[in-house]
C-alpha cells in the first residue's frame, strides 16, 4: 500500500498500529509534542493522558476537565476581592469554578424539566436562553465575578442543551454527558467547535478501530496547523515586515532573520484603512488579496488544532475550515471558511425562520432564512461576544464600533443569496466547467469576499467612513 | 402521497440523483450513509430537501421535532415520511 500522508487516517498499517500498547505510546507522545507546541495548557494535556488510558470513562474524564478549565480560566482575576487572600491564591479561582459548575448544573436541570416549562418557554427554548443571559448582562453590576463575563461563551453552548431538550433528547444522559461540551477542554471561543450533544455523539468513535482513525486524523490536522502556522509566519515576515510569534529557539529565530532580508514591507489593510493614507491602487488591491489568505490561514490554524483536538479525544467531527480558497461560489466559501460558525448560524437562525415561512415561494423563503442567518444573526453573535456597549446602552459607540459591520453583513447574506440561486441554476443546467471557467470562478469568489471584508475590519480608527474611503480608493475614487 | 415504503425510496433516490453533486449518484448507498459527509451531496441540498419533502409529503420538521441534520441520511428521510404519515 502507498503511503499518502494526505490520508495517514486511513492507512491500515497506521490503524493497526495504533490500536496496540506501543502504537497508542507513539501516538500519545506525537500528539502531546504536537500539542505543546500548539500552546496547549495542562488541562488538555491531562486530559488527553486520562482518555488515552482510560477512553470508556471519556466523558468523566472530559468532565473533570471542564472543572480545570473552569479553574484556569479564573486564576488570574486581579479584580476579585478574593484574591486578598495571599495565602490561597487559588481559592478564588476553585470557587468560582464551583459556582461556575453549579450554574451550568442548574441550567441541565432546567434542560431536563423542559416538558414542565410554561407552553411559551417551549416553543422558544433558544430565545429563553438568550433573553435569560441578556437579563443576567443587564442586571451585572459585578463583573468582577467573571461568571456572567463569560455568558457570551456559554450562550450558544447552552443553546444547542436547549434544542436538544426541545427535541426531547436528553433522556438517558447525566451532567457530564453536558458538562464536557459546555466547557471544552479541547479549548474554543465563543463559537462551539463541535456543536452540542447530538452532533458531537453522532461523530463519536464507537470502536477501537474508529477511535485509532479519529485519532490519526487529529495528528494530521495538528500537522496541518503547524504547516500554517509557519506559512502565516513567513507571510508576516516577507509581506508584512513583521516579527513573528512562532514557537521554536534559537533556529526559528535564525530563520525569521533570514527571511527578514527579503521583507516587502507592504501595510495590512487594517494599517491603510486606519491610516487614511491610501496607497497605490495595485498595492491596495494586493492587501485586500493578502488579508483573504492571512484570515484564512489564522482561522484554519487555530480551528486545526481546536478540531484536532478533539479528533484526539475520539470525535471524528468535520474540520472548521476546508479549502476555502478553492471555492467556486460564494456560498461553497461560506460553508468551508468557518464551518462551526455557519452551522450555529443554520442551525439557530436560517432553518427556524425557513421552516416557519412554509407558505412564501421558495426563492423568498430562502432570502428570509439567509438573511436571518447572514445578517441578523451573524451582527447578533458579534454584539453577544462583545456586549459591553449595549449594556451600558452607549449608542454612540455601538455605531461607530459595528456600523462596518452591519455593513459587511448585509453584503454577506446578499452574496450568498445571489450565490444560492446561482448554484440552483447552474445544477439545473447540469453543465461541468472547464478549468478556466473554474478559475474565474475561484477568482470572482475572492474578489467578493477581500472586497467585503474591508467592512469587517475590527480596531481602533476603523469606522465605516474611512472603510468606505479605501474602498473607493480601490476603484480611482 | 400515498405510497408503499419501498415507492418512497425508490422517489427519494430519483430526487436525491437530481441534487447529488456533478458525477455522484445515490442508488447504491445504504440508509445510515451521511450523503454529506460522504460528499455526494452538499449542504444546500439539504434544503432542496427539506422542500421536496414538505411539498411532497407534507412534512412538518418543527411540528414533528426534527433535526434537519437527521435528513442526511436516507434512512433518516424515510424515518421523517413515516412519522409525517403517522
Amino acid at each position: 500500500m502507498t503511503f499518502r500522508p494526505g490520508q495517514l487516517h486511513e492507512n491500515e498499517r497506521l490503524l493497526t498500529l495504533v490500536q496496540g500498547v506501543p502504537g497508542r505510546l507513539v501516538l500519545w507522545a506525537a500528539a502531546t509534542a504536537l500539542l505543546l507546541w500548539h500552546g496547549a495548557g495542562v488541562v488538555p494535556l491531562a486530559a488527553f493522558a486520562a482518555v488515552m488510558l482510560d477512553p470508556q470513562r471519556k466523558r468523566l474524564w472530559l468532565s473533570v476537565a471542564a472543572f480545570g478549565a473552569l479553574g484556569g480560566r479564573f486564576f488570574e482575576l486581579p479584580e476579585s476581592p478574593l484574591s486578598l487572600l495571599p495565602a490561597a491564591p487559588w481559592l478564588p479561582a476553585v470557587l468560582i469554578a464551583a459556582a461556575a459548575t453549579a450554574a451550568l448544573f442548574l441550567a441541565w436541570l432546567l434542560a431536563r424539566g423542559f416538558a414542565r416549562w410554561p407552553a411559551a418557554f417551549r416553543r422558544h427554548p433558544v430565545l429563553t436562553v438568550h433573553a435569560a443571559i441578556w437579563a443576567g448582562l443587564a442586571l451585572s453590576g459585578l463583573p468582577w465575578l467573571g461568571l456572567l463575563a463569560l455568558a457570551p461563551y456559554f450562550a450558544w453552548r447552552l443553546s444547542y442543551l436547549a434544542v436538544s431538550a426541545g427535541r426531547g433528547r436528553l433522556a438517558g444522559t447525566g451532567f457530564r454527558d453536558h458538562l464536557f461540551y459546555l466547557v471544552p477542554a479541547w479549548g474554543g471561543t465563543v463559537t462551539p467547535y463541535g456543536k452540542g450533544l447530538d452532533y458531537l455523539s453522532r461523530h463519536e468513535a464507537g470502536d477501537a478501530l474508529a477511535l485509532a482513525r479519529s485519532r490519526l486524523a487529529g495528528v494530521k490536522l495538528l500537522l496541518l496547523a503547524v504547516a500554517w502556522v509557519c506559512a502565516l509566519g513567513v507571510m508576516n515576515i516577507v509581506v508584512y515586515g513583521r516579527a513573528p510569534e512562532l514557537p521554536g529557539g534559537q533556529t526559528t529565530r535564525m530563520a525569521a532573520e533570514w527571511l527578514a532580508g527579503f521583507a516587502l514591507g507592504w501595510p495590512s489593510v487594517s494599517d491603510v484603512v486606519r491610516s487614511g493614507a491610501h496607497p497605490p491602487w495595485y498595492l491596495g488591491w494586493a492587501a485586500i488579496y493578502l488579508e483573504l489568505i492571512r484570515a484564512t490561514l489564522a482561522l484554519a490554524a487555530t480551528g486545526h488544532v481546536i478540531v484536532g483536538s478533539l479528533r484526539l479525544f475520539g470525535f471524528n467531527v468535520f474540520r472548521n475550515t476546508y479549502k476555502p480558497l478553492l471555492a467556486e461560489s460564494v456560498l461553497e466559501f461560506w460553508n468551508r471558511y468557518y464551518y462551526y460558525f455557519k452551522e450555529l448560524l443554520v442551525d439557530f437562525f436560517f432553518y427556524p425562520t425557513y421552516l416557519r415561512l412554509r407558505g412564501l415561494s421558495p426563492s423568498l423563503r430562502m432570502l428570509a432564512a439567509v438573511f436571518a442567518a447572514a445578517f441578523l444573526g451573524n451582527m447578533y453573535h458579534h454584539l453577544l461576544a462583545q456586549p459591553e456597549h449595549i449594556v451600558r446602552l452607549d449608542l454612540p459607540r455601538l455605531w461607530t464600533d459595528w456600523s462596518p459591520r452591519l455593513l459587511y453583513c448585509f453584503l454577506l447574506a446578499l452574496g450568498i443569496w445571489v450565490s444560492m440561486l446561482r448554484q440552483q441554476r447552474l445544477r439545473a443546467a447540469g453543465s461541468a466547467a472547464g478549468a478556466a471557467v473554474r478559475l474565474r470562478r475561484v477568482a470572482g469568489v475572492w474578489t467578493f469576499y477581500s472586497l467585503i471584508h474591508i467592512w469587517n475590519l475590527q480596531g481602533d480608527g476603523i469606522d465605516l467612513a474611512a472603510c468606505a474611503k479605501f474602498f473607493l480608493s480601490l476603484f480611482g475614487i | 402521497m400515498n405510497m408503499e415504503p419501498s415507492s418512497h425510496r425508490r422517489a427519494l433516490v430519483e430526487f436525491l440523483n437530481s441534487v447529488a453533486k456533478p458525477g455522484s449518484r445515490v442508488d447504491d448507498v445504504d440508509d445510515d450513509t451521511n450523503l454529506i459527509q460522504a460528499g455526494l451531496v452538499d449542504s444546500f441540498a439539504l434544503i432542496q430537501i427539506i422542500f421536496y419533502l414538505e411539498q411532497n409529503y407534507a412534512l412538518n420538521l418543527p411540528a414533528l421535532g426534527i433535526d434537519p441534520a437527521d435528513l442526511a441520511t436516507i434512512g433518516g428521510m424515510l424515518a421523517a415520511i413515516a412519522r409525517a404519515g403517522e
